[in-house]
């Protein structure tokens, strides 16, 4: 059984990693070697990871974390005006985030390893291990970036059986605010907590203060919309509502990728022959919009192919964590499945158009390599926890 | 089970992302496809070969030579680069109606090969324009020809309105024969086809076939090349003049020669607004086709017509010398002058016409009367346009009994008025296609619409002179001694072999000198050609009007000869 899991675990991303490859070398030789040299560097993260028992992880964590929030700060302090986003060693640039991820799920299953911690406890040190590296994140800016830890947060919450009471309180707040815009939505929304505190069967405290607290974020919300958000934050927000009107910027970005899958057809344009990546129409082919560059010259056959890959590594990780007796092991491996679902979902739906360009990588086949060394070390992980897990069973055995 | 709803909510997301694929990329492929050749694909228009224009012996007057036309991709034009731009090829463009507007739009024509090459060599300043060769108006002759011809030009929003089929910076005829057979001639534009990356350069030139332009029909017209360059030589001691010649049995214009011109070889390449105003601002009105829109005092060419209304209401026997001129006339308490301060002596009506009498004419008007003077010339219909193939023709102006009462009040119009217009001075106007066409119908009795475009004889519309044979054959005799009489004041047009019969005119002119006009038609049995020459501002018409009027007149005959041998 774990022999077929840890397989999943190498030919898929090898697989994928591969396909991205082929993609970069299509778009531009120097991505490629670049990229390529990345990819032999990560092969040795991935190694390292998975060779190093998990205890020496459990400890190493803290540091990695509190590693990647100094860079962070430092990011923040160094950079000039505009995004903050990088951090520049000699000819490589590294995106400190990136590692907060790794830095994050490390320190969260730590948390989480601790059966003696009270719900309560769980959910405030988690909350505020996130909160840190959120903030810092969201005020590079990089909204896409930050909500990772959130959603990792919420997700690793909801999967350790965190109480209906508490996780109402964690994801009704942000739904709020998201739903503020449209009245239908914040109405449904309303109704949608009231019905829960029935299901659950809150008391009348709980559920008003749930009621208060919804309504207060819907009204707040619009306000700070107006007065708080950068133009450039609302303009990407903006211009994915109308990507038509905003003919260059986000926008622009927006609806050339669908342009590119769409006009990629069944079979796609053929490698190489891409003409919106190609002629550069499709700005950001090689990162945030890699799928839709591969899906323009591998028409939809490509395309199913990677959500079938994605698919399969997501429904393989949360499976095989689930599986996993040790709370840390599975703290890691839910925390990995959360990262992947997030990034899939993000990255692939902007590229449909279904949310704003948010800028995150798609693993192991966008370029660039602070998010490909992080996911060699969370898969270098995973197969640890299956090497270890299958250990422990042969000694209960 | 929580592990297992999310697992399902993941699923359910990823099969809802699936949807949205095969929506995009199987269910819209076709929309999208179109997109994104939109996006690379860019037509730029071909300008088709105009329609050559012949002369009536086949010869060409206008064909077309190849230049160098720079356009630019207006979505991806950049106001820097169009700045710089403007500035190494010497052109004023609106960024407005360039920057952001589809496709590709043509911002100069005639660049030359300096040109060409600097805006090549900053290739990476400018990734969005393209150079192309097309072919654009040659004018073989240039000005003669200007105002038969007319020039090309850059169509204008109202064209653009007007006709869908032309979209901006297409070329077409702007006046003359240009304007008049644009159908004819234009043709039909084509397309090539240029793949362009994000920033407008061109990756592939014809990604999709082309489509070829369609040449526009030649047209071949009555004028003869030979005989306009001719009076355009005859002309050239005089700065300006008219010669309007065609030839009676049919209407053809043999020749339309209009002095001061513009050269159309200049204006078909477009010039300047500033060089535009100042050619408008001359004085001497070159853009002004003088053939069809200048109008005269007729002169004493008017005495023509003046006879043969006496003679249609039988007021005078031709042969009859019904007074004596002693170099004055008198009416009521005011005297009339003859030109011939000396007189005239007792004249018939052909003598009249060949020294061209005023006395004689002056008794000829009071008899007629004002009133039915001007209603006999109005009948002619000379006040209304002839209908001549050409954009840009004017009627005479014949005032009518109302307008003279708006001007002295009813029932205080001089009566002496007609005294004056029976010699062809006053308030008479007619261009020298009225003065030519009627002419032609003293020399025929009746003649087809005068038109500058051959056609079969079919299709012409005739016109009968509105007065009774016998008077246009007493008018025409007189017209033979005019330029073949002792005393004929056209002998300068006489020439040898041929029999011209003609009439001279002096033209009084508040501005300078009078104009000299002569009007003729040869040969006087067997009339070919009906000719009318005006020099503004020389003097007399038979001094300097009817010389010229005779070697036209002898060099078509000449030449129709030959070629008849």
């Amino acid at each position: 059984m774990q022999k077929s899991e840890t397989r999943v675990f190498i030919i898929i991303p090898f697989a994928l990693l591969a396909m991205g490859l082929v993609e970069l070398s299509s778009i531009s030789q120097v991505y490629f070697e670049r990229q390529l040299a990345w990819a032999f560097f990560s092969a040795s993260v991935f190694a390292l990871f998975s060779l190093v028992p998990l205890k020496f992880w459990k400890a190493f964590g803290i540091p990695i974390y509190l590693a990647s929030i100094f860079f962070l700060a430092l990011a923040m302090a160094m950079g000039g005006p505009g995004p903050k986003r990088w951090l520049q060693f000699g000819s490589t640039r590294f995106q400190p985030s990136e590692l907060a991820k790794l830095g994050y799920i490390l320190v969260a299953a730590r948390v989480l390893s601790n059966r003696r911690k009270s719900q309560i406890a769980l959910l405030l040190q988690l909350g505020l291990l996130a909160l840190i590296p959120f903030l810092l994140t969201i005020a590079e800016p990089d909204l896409a970036t930050s909500v990772t830890f959130l959603w990792i947060y919420v997700l690793l919450l909801y999967l350790f059986d965190i109480s209906p009471f508490y996780l109402a309180f964690l994801v009704m707040p942000p739904l709020a605010v998201m739903t503020s815009f449209s009245p239908i939505l914040f109405l449904l929304l309303f109704v949608g907590a009231l019905l829960y505190s029935r299901y659950i069967r809150a008391g009348l405290i709980y559920t008003v203060s749930l009621l208060t607290l919804i309504l207060l974020l819907g009204f707040s919300t619009p306000l700070i919309w107006k007065k708080a958000l950068k133009p450039y934050q609302r303009e990407r927000i903006i211009a994915f509502l109308a990507p038509e009107k905003y003919r260059t910027g986000s926008g622009w970005q927006v609806l050339q990728a669908r342009i590119a899958l769409g006009s990629g057809g069944f079979g796609g344009k053929g490698y190489g022959r891409g003409t919106q990546k190609g002629l550069s129409f499709l700005p950001a082919a090689h990162t945030d919009f890699i799928f839709s560059s591969f899906g323009e010259e591998f028409g939809f056959a490509g395309s199913l192919l990677v959500f079938l890959l994605y698919g399969g590594l997501i429904y393989t990780t949360l499976r095989s964590s689930f599986k996993m007796r040790d709370r840390f092991r599975r703290a890691l491996g839910f925390g990995t499945g959360a990262y992947f679902t997030y990034h899939f979902l993000a990255n692939i739906g902007t590229n449909l158009g279904l949310f704003p360009v948010a800028g995150v990588p798609l693993p192991f086949m966008t370029y660039g390599g602070s998010h490909l060394t992080v996911e060699a070390a969370l898969l270098g992980l995973i197969i640890r926890t299956l090497k270890e897990e299958s250990s422990s069973y042969r000694i209960l055995e | 089970m929580r592990y297992r709803n999310f697992l399902y909510l993941f699923f359910v997301l990823w099969g809802f992302l699936l949807l949205r694929l095969v929506k995009i990329q199987i269910l819209d492929h076709k929309q999208y496809l179109k997109q994104a050749e939109k996006n690379y694909i860019k037509p730029l228009r071909v300008p088709p070969l105009r329609g050559k224009i012949l002369d009536r012996k086949g010869r060409v007057l206008a064909d077309w030579k190849p230049i160098f036309r720079i356009s630019v991709l207006g979505e991806k034009t950049t106001k820097e680069g169009l700045s710089e731009l403007s500035g190494l090829l010497h052109v004023d463009v609106d960024p407005d109606t360039i920057i952001g507007q589809p496709g590709y739009i043509r911002i100069k024509d005639g660049a030359s090969l300096e040109e060409v090459i600097s805006v090549e060599e900053r290739e990476d300043r400018f990734p969005w324009i393209v150079v192309s060769t097309v072919p654009t108006r040659r004018y073989l002759y240039g000005g003669p020809f200007f105002h038969l011809l007319g020039y090309t030009g850059e169509v204008s929003p109202s064209d653009l309105q007007r006709n869908p089929e032309y979209k901006p910076g297409d070329i077409i005829g702007k006046s003359g024969v240009e304007k008049k057979y644009e159908e004819v001639l234009r043709g039909k534009p084509g397309y090539r086809f240029y793949s362009v990356d994000a920033t407008g350069k061109i990756i592939e030139t014809d990604p999709r076939p082309p489509i070829p332009p369609i040449k526009g029909r030649d047209i071949v017209l009555t004028v003869d090349r030979d005989l306009q360059l001719y009076a355009d030589s005859l002309f050239s001691e005089y700065r300006r003049g008219v010669a309007v010649a065609l030839d009676p049995r049919n209407g053809d214009i043999l020749l339309f020669y209009s002095k001061p011109y513009a050269d159309p070889n200049v204006l078909s390449m477009g010039i300047s607004r500033e060089e535009w105003e100042r050619l408008l601002e001359r004085k001497d009105n070159p853009l002004l086709d003088r053939c069809i829109a200048g109008l005269y005092p007729p002169g004493s060419i008017f005495k023509l017509v003046t006879g043969a209304i006496a003679l249609d209401l039988h007021l005078v026997n031709p042969h009859d010398r019904p007074l004596t001129c002693n170099g004055a006339y008198r009416m009521g308490n005011r005297i009339w002058r003859c030109w011939l301060p000396s007189g005239h002596g007792a004249l018939d009506f052909y003598h009249a016409i060949e020294q061209s009498c005023d006395v004689y004419f002056y008794y000829l008007g009071q008899k007629i009367g004002l009133a039915r003077f001007l209603k006999y010339v109005r009948n002619f219909g000379l006040q209304e346009k002839i209908g001549i193939d050409l954009p840009g023709e004017k009627g005479g102006f014949i005032p009518d009994m109302p307008w003279y009462e708006e001007r002295y009040g009813k029932g205080r119009v001089p009566e002496g008025l007609v005294l004056n217009l029976a010699i062809g001075q006053g308030e008479i106007l007619l261009t020298p296609l009225n003065l030519a066409f009627l002419t032609a119908l003293i020399a025929m009795d009746s003649t087809a619409t005068p038109h500058v475009l051959k056609a079969n004889i079919e299709g012409l519309t005739w016109h009968r002179a509105l007065v009774e044979r016998e008077v246009l054959e007493h008018i025409r005799r007189g017209m033979y001694l005019v330029v073949n009489g002792e005393k004929g004041t056209g002998r300068s047009a006489r020439i040898e072999e041929i029999e011209v019969a003609g009439k001279t005119g002096t033209a009084q002119n508040p501005h300078g000198k009078e104009h000299a006009l002569f009007a003729a038609y040869a040969p006087y049995r067997d009339p070919r050609i009906a000719i009318v020459v005006i020099v503004e501002n020389a003097g007399h018409g038979g001094s300097y009007a009817a010389p010229i009027a005779g070697k036209l007149i002898e060099r078509y005959l000449k030449d129709s000869e030959d070629a008849e041998k």
